[in-house]
This record gives structure tokens, sequence and C-alpha cells, in this order.
């Protein structure tokens, strides 16, 4: 693995609106991934491209996630974060590039990549239904797990996410759901986690359950990709980093690397380090008629 | 704040824009738009002719009205025929209306009701799907000129024309009207009432005491004489041929037998309302109208957790391993257990169309000793059975598979291949699908006992049963393909609906052709020896139908797609 330190200098197609250059440690493999590398990263993105008709949702990404890593990958609305992620978890189709996950070219293997990956996608898609239990049933066993062992970690699972296995999902609050969509990624224990907004609605004592949860995963050697737009969660849970906009990587670094990086520049919190990164850290405005300087 | 002008202008204004936008942003949606038109065309021709001869042959005054006055039956016919018309559209055109405006959002805006009612009454014209449920108004104008030169001896002259369409516009504006009246009374009088509940246990109750009826466990007084008398084997089973009973009888004043058919004609309605119902709602539902909202189905349903929890929270049986039980397993729980799916789309797909079949015998026996029609009604009467039962049955396919939404992702990031998760889906289908397709078939068979129908029907079931795997088949193309090009073709494109639709269009060609040497081989012999003319044009007929069905749910299937709303935003937006 090379590890480059090329930083983001305002782009080339005039997309980009990052007005902070220099920042270090934007991590990316600059040659094609090596035995070892596949090894090293589970999740390697090299060149990865999404076009809709002339539209360019995601545009040239590189981005290697190293083995137990727990990445917060943040960008605005319609920065093509949602668009990643689609490629990642195999739904869509990237126009140009590759993508590895475990090990594996998911255009070349992807039933092998899929089953590397839980996934919590942003809508859940669970099915109303079906119980909390007999969720986890499906997925364990589309997974290829065998029922025995289904039905003894949808056992635990179940325990420890306090969730109620006869319940129909559609009968449970969102933060149920929720935890029944992170019971269903667990169940047939993957290498590779990717969480789309997993603690959105979910009260504060779930919360620190899930946390703890992902914690000791990530500990163990599983890699874990996390969206969300709270910034608090970023920094109480992810040892990297990387931001996204107008499709492009701005910077993708250790937290503790990025953190460094932005304050020497005069940011010490990750909202407004964020919001500076994206060149929109602009004077506050108002509005005219509620006595704003408008 | 305060509102102090109209916005009903600035209503229509947007409604329209958006409208528009919708179907020419794009070059792919200004084709796209193109493509929607003959297949709405088509499949309203389709509509015109089925009400043209079910009205026609239900209700004929020559056979029945011998005693009364030319203008008296002509006038009962045509309020028969409004009544008729009015209680088959209002429903479906009252959800458009509500739909076209998208009363959902407007409702939250500071609007007076007049401002937001003429709006959504006016406002609905520039919708392209609004087309289809006003095709009837065309069928019933012409059904309406042809009885007016039968009864009246009218002309085609510009002036009668005229009328007609005048006539046709204020019975048009009526329905709309009294659409939206129906959307607004469900609305505010039924908030609360498991009206389809209520329905549904009242059409089961109705067809165990027709079934009485007609296996003679119940005698009808008189009413084997009187039905003797008009040449009609049995009961009616359109609601206006009761009522016009009824009304024969009152001007002859023959009070009792007013009564009697008056209740039989209520029973029908209502037995036919019951069994509709589930089609109605469905055009309402996913809106605030929907009976999951107005009735809190979805609320009872899930009340149902105390019984189902029980088993289902000890998991699937140890049995279901392979990807493909998996998955059929798994629409087995969600779908059998959703109350809103099964009133929706597996009852109306189940029932109706053994409904219209059923109609159909009952007007064949009508007509089978009065006229020489027989030659050119039978295939025709086929054809508008296999119609009516392919498009519900491939209403049902396209639900079914279309059921998949959002959820799909959770099938296509599974590490199963593609053609077990379709297995699985199909194998389900399938369970629910062939025992219905077996039971229409023995009911036409056992219900339609004339010689010459007795012998048509093998043919028939024989055809259908083809006929209805293979449209399957071609309509399970066009909403599978999600599962082939996952959230990857986010649009219908040119090439794309092209490719489906012309994939549907040989599937619907190849079972065209094969039904030709089954009906030969079958039936043949009694056309050859007949009357070989009329079957070999009702054969394009059918092929064209067929064809216009299958691009009509292509269309249609289109919009099943799981990301389809997400598209039509980027391209409204101009994203696309």
């Amino acid at each position: 693995m090379i590890v480059t330190s090329v930083w983001p200098n305002g782009g080339d197609n005039g997309l980009m609106s990052a007005v902070l250059t220099d920042l270090p440690h934007h991590l990316r493999l600059t040659a094609p991934p090596t035995p070892e590398d596949l090894l090293a990263y589970p999740i390697i993105l090299t060149s990865l491209m999404r076009r809709f008709g002339d539209f360019i949702a995601v545009s040239s990404i590189d981005l290697a996630v190293p083995k137990g890593a727990f990445l917060g990958f943040l960008g605005p609305n319609g920065a093509g974060k949602s668009t990643t992620i689609n490629m990642i978890i195999g739904l869509l189709k990237p126009s140009k590039g590759t993508i590895y996950v475990h090990g594996q070219a998911l255009a070349a293997a992807p039933l092998a990549c899929k089953a590397a990956l839980g996934v919590i996608p942003e809508d859940l898609a669970l099915y109303d239904r079906l119980t909390a239990r007999e969720q986890i049933d499906f997925t364990g066993r589309m997974f290829g797990i065998e029922p025995e062992l289904v039905a003894q970690r949808a056992a635990e699972l179940i325990a420890l996410l306090e969730l109620d296995p006869g319940k129909y999902v559609g009968d449970l609050s969102l933060g149920m759901r929720k935890k029944v969509a992170l019971a269903s990624a667990l169940v047939h224990d993957p290498p590779v986690l990717v969480l789309d907004e997993p603690f959105n609605g979910i009260d504060a004592v779930s919360s620190r359950l899930i946390k703890s949860i992902l914690r000791s995963l990530t500990q163990r050697g599983t890699t874990i990709i996390l969206t969300t737009h709270v910034m608090e969660q970023i920094e109480a849970l992810c040892d990297h980093v990387a931001v996204i906009d107008h499709g492009r990587i701005l910077v993708s670094d250790t937290m503790v690397g990025f953190r460094g990086a932005m304050s020497a520049r005069g940011y010490d919190d990750m909202e407004h380090a964020f919001v500076a990164l994206l060149g929109r850290d602009e004077p506050e405005k108002g509005l005219s008629w509620i006595g704003g300087d408008g | 704040m305060s509102v102090s002008r109209s916005q009903m202008p600035d209503l229509l204004r947007l409604r329209m824009r958006v409208t528009w936008r919708t179907y020419t942003a794009t070059f792919t949606a200004r084709m796209e738009s193109l493509l929607f038109i003959p297949a709405v065309l088509l499949t309203a021709h389709g509509i015109q002719m089925m009400l043209v001869v079910v009205l026609n042959f239900a209700l004929d005054p020559h056979v029945h009205f011998r005693s009364l006055s030319i203008s008296l039956v002509m006038l009962m016919h045509v309020s028969l025929l409004m009544l008729f018309a009015g209680w088959s559209i209002v429903p479906a055109l009252g959800f458009r209306t509500n739909e076209a405006i998208d009363l959902r959002r407007l409702q939250l805006l500071p609007i007076r009701f007049p401002a937001l009612y003429t709006a959504a009454s006016l406002g609905f014209a520039g919708d392209l799907s609004t087309v289809l449920p006003l095709s009837f108004c065309v069928g019933v104008g012409r059904f309406l000129f042809g009885t007016m030169q039968v009864t009246a001896g009218w002309e085609k002259t510009p002036e009668n024309y005229g009328l007609l369409g005048l006539i046709l516009l204020l019975f048009l504006a009526l329905l709309l009207q009294g659409s939206m009246l129906t959307v607004q009374l469900f609305q505010t009088l039924l908030p609360k009432v498991d009206l389809t509940r209520i329905l549904m246990l009242f059409f089961v109750g109705f067809l165990v005491f027709v079934v009485a009826l007609n296996m003679q466990v119940i005698e009808y007084p008189d009413g084997t004489t009187l039905f003797d008398e008009l040449y009609i084997d049995r009961y009616n089973v359109l609601p206006t041929g009761p009522l016009a009973l009824a009304i024969h009888e009152l001007a002859l004043n023959n009070t009792p037998l007013v009564w009697r058919f008056l209740g039989q004609g209520a029973l029908w309605v209502l037995g036919l309302a019951a069994l509709n119902a589930g089609l109605m709602w469905m055009a309402w539902s996913g809106t605030f109208l929907g009976v999951e909202n107005v009735l809190n189905l979805e609320r009872l349903g899930l009340a149902d957790v105390s019984r189902g929890s029980r088993k289902g929270a000890q998991g699937w049986p140890m049995w279901v391993r392979h990807p493909i039980l998996v998955v059929a397993y798994k629409d087995f729980c969600n779908l059998l257990r959703n109350r809103h799916f099964f009133f929706y789309k597996t009852l109306p797909g189940l029932l109706a169309p053994t409904t219209i079949l059923l109609a159909g015998k009952y007007n064949l026996n009508l007509l089978r000793d009065q006229y020489d029609l027989q030659t050119w009604f039978i295939p025709l009467y086929l054809g508008l059975a296999l119609f009516i039962f392919v498009t519900q049955a491939n209403l049902f396919v396209a639900n079914y598979f279309g059921f998949e939404r959002e959820e799909i992702s959770a099938l296509l990031t599974s590490p199963v291949k593609r053609h077990h998760l379709i297995q699985g889906k199909s194998l389900f289908f399938f369970v629910i699908l062939i025992p219905d397709m077996l039971l229409i078939a023995s009911l036409s068979l056992m219900l339609l006992p004339h010689p010459v129908v007795g012998h048509w029907l093998v043919a028939f079931g024989f055809l259908f049963s083809i006929a209805i795997i293979l449209l399957s088949l071609g309509n399970m193309s066009s909403v599978l393909l999600p599962y082939f090009t996952p959230l990857d073709r986010p649009v219908i494109t040119l090439q794309g609906a092209i490719l489906v639709g012309l994939a549907n269009t040989a599937t619907l060609v190849l079972t065209a052709l094969l039904m030709i040497p089954a009906t030969l081989l079958i039936a043949g012999p009694w056309f050859l020896w007949d009357s070989p003319g009329w079957y070999a044009l009702t054969l394009p007929v059918w092929v064209l139908w067929l064809t216009a069905i299958g691009w009509g749910f292509t269309a249609w299937a289109g919009r099943l797609m799981p990301d389809y709303e997400e598209w039509i935003q980027l391209r409204v937006r101009g994203v696309l």
C-alpha cells in the first residue's frame, strides 16, 4: 500500500467548492492494489465514477479503508454519499472504476462481495409483516447461514438489543426498526459493515448500546463505514474520516490527522471544520422580516 | 397572516406546469408520452367495446319492453345507463381528481374549500392518466347515439352530434362533481367504519343466497314464469336488468313484483359493489383517502400481532433453507398477513374475473334464443372475457412483483443468485395464481351449459390457460427488470421502454399465434362449418387488444420501479 499526500487544490472541473488546501493525509492507492493491499484494506475504491446521463454524481473517487477502521463518510446533501454507498453495496453499477470488497472485485465476484457486507440502508429495507425474529431469520438464511446457527444468533441479538421477537416490524418505532436492521446486518457476522444514518430516531440508551457494539466490532477487526450528518457521532465513534462534495473526496484521513490539520487552521470543532472544508464558512445570514441583516 | 386574493389561477397554472414538465422535460420523456398515447387509445377502445356490448345486451328494449312506448323505453334505458356508468366510474374518477391535484399538499395551504374544490375539478384534466377512466364516457356516447338511432330514429346530423356532445359534457361534469363529493363524503362520514369488512361479509352472504337460488334450494315465487316470458334463463347479474324490470312492472302496476325486482337489483348492486370495493379503493391506496388511512386498516392489521406474534417469535421452520424457499416463504408471511394487499390486490385480482365471466354467461343466456347472433357474439364474448381476465390477472402479477419497493435492496444486497430470487418470487405467485386459474376455468365450464358455449368453453379454458401463463411471463418481464438492473437503471429510458415493450409484444404475439392452431384444433370445425369469416375477423382484434394491453402495462409497470419517484423528481428538476 502506498499512501500519498495529495491535497485538494480546488479541483480541475470547476465542481469542487473546498477552499482549504494542503490538508495532510489524503489517503489513496496510487497503484493497482497488490494482494497485500487487498488483505489490509477491505474496501478499496479506485477511480470510481458514476454518471446519470450528463450529470456526474460521483467523479473519480479513490479511497482505501483499512481493516478495523471506523470510517465516518461525510458530505452535504447531494454530495454523492448515497451514490457511492449504493455502488459499494452492489445496488448501483459504476460508470467507471473498480470496487474491491474484502479482497475481491465487486464486478467479478458480486456474490462473494455481498456475502462480506452487512448493510443498514437509509430506508432500512425491512418487511413490515415479518416479525423481528423472522426478519433476522430471513436475512441470515439469505446469507447462507445454517438455520440452526441463525436461530442461535437471533436469540442473542434479540436479547442484547432488547427487541420484541414477536412484533411485526411495521408495528415498531423507528428506533426499534433500526435495531432490527442492525440485528439483520450483524447476523451473518460480516467483516464489513456499511451503516447509513443508523442513529436517526434512536433513543440515548439504545444509541449508547449500539455504539458499544460497533466499537467492539472494530476492535475485533470489523471494518465499518458510517454516514451521518451528526458531527458529534463522527467525533465520538470514528477513527477515520472522508469528506465528499460534488462527487469528489475532499479529504480522507485518520481522525487524529484531520483534527490536527483543521486545528492548525483555527477550526477546533468538527462542525466548523466541516463547513469550512466545504467552502461555506460564510457570515451568518438572516431574514429581513425577522430582524436579520439581509 | 392573511390571504387576500384567489389562489385558484395559481393552482391551475402550477398543476398544468408540473404535468407538462413531467411529460416533456426531456427527449426521453416526450417519447414515452408519445408511446403512452396509443396504449391509452387502444385500451380505451377496448373499454368502449366492453361497455357497449355489455349494456346493449343487458337491456334491449325490443326484447323486454314490448308493452311500453318507445320514448318511455328510451328514457328508462338512458337513465339506467347513466346510473350504471356513474356507479362504475365515480370512484375511479374521484380518486383521479384528488390524486391529480395532490390534495394532501394543497390542504396544508390556507385556501378556501371552494377554490380547492374547483381547482381539483379542473386541474386534473392535464394529467394523462385521467384520460383512461374518461374513456367510459366515450363508450357511453357511442352507446347513447346507437340507442337514439334505434329507438327514436335519430339521424347522423351535425345538430344531433352537437346535442349528443352537450349531453356527454353535462354527464361528465356531473360525474366529476359526483366523484369529488363521493370522496369528500367518504372522508367525512365514514372515517372509522370498517366498510370493507362489512361489504365483504355481505358479499359472502349474498353469494350463498345466489347459489341457493340457482340451485333451487330457495324458491323464488312467480319468478320462473316471468323470467320465461322475458326469455331470461335465471337471474340477470347486471344491476340494470332487475331495476329495469322493476320499472317495467311499475308501469304495469304490478307492485309486488316491483319490490321484488328492486330488492334483487339492490342485492346485485351491493354484491358487485362489495366485490369491486377492493378495486375502487385500490385506486385510493397511498392517498390520505386510502382504506388504510380512512378505515385504520393498517392499525387493525397490526392489532393482529398478539395472534401472529407467538408463532412469529419462534422464527421460521428449519426446512426453509434454500434461497428460493426463503424468498417464497418471506412473501408467504409478508403478503398473506397484509390486509391492505389482500383487499386491494389479491381479492379483486382473484374474484373480479369470475364476476365478469358470470355476467357474460347471463347475458349470453338472455340472448341465446332471441337473435341469430351467436356466430359473432360468442367469439366477441370470449374475446371480452379473455381481455378482462388477462387484464385483471396481469394487474395482479404487476402488483405482486412490484410489491418490492425499497425492500428490494434487502434482496439485492444479499449474496443470492438473481435467478434464485426470481424463482422464489415466482414460486409464491404461482401457488396463488394457478388455483385461481383452475377455479375460474372450472366455473366457466360449469356455469355455461349452452351446447355451443360449452363446446367453446373447452377451447376457451385451454386458450386462456395458455394465454395467462404466457402473458404473465411477459408482464413479469416488465416488472422484473429492477431485479436485473437495480438502481442502475433509475429511468424508464426510451431504449428500456422499447425493449420491454417489444419483449411484451413478442410474448403477446406468440400467445395469439398459439391461439390460432389451438382454436382451430378444438373449435375450428364449428366455425368452419358455420361462419368462418367472422372468426377470421376476430383474431386481429384479439391481437390488437392484447398488444395494447402489453404496451399499456409496460408503461404502467414502469411506474413500479423502486426509484421511479426519485427519477421523476430529478427529471422535473432538469437534472436528468
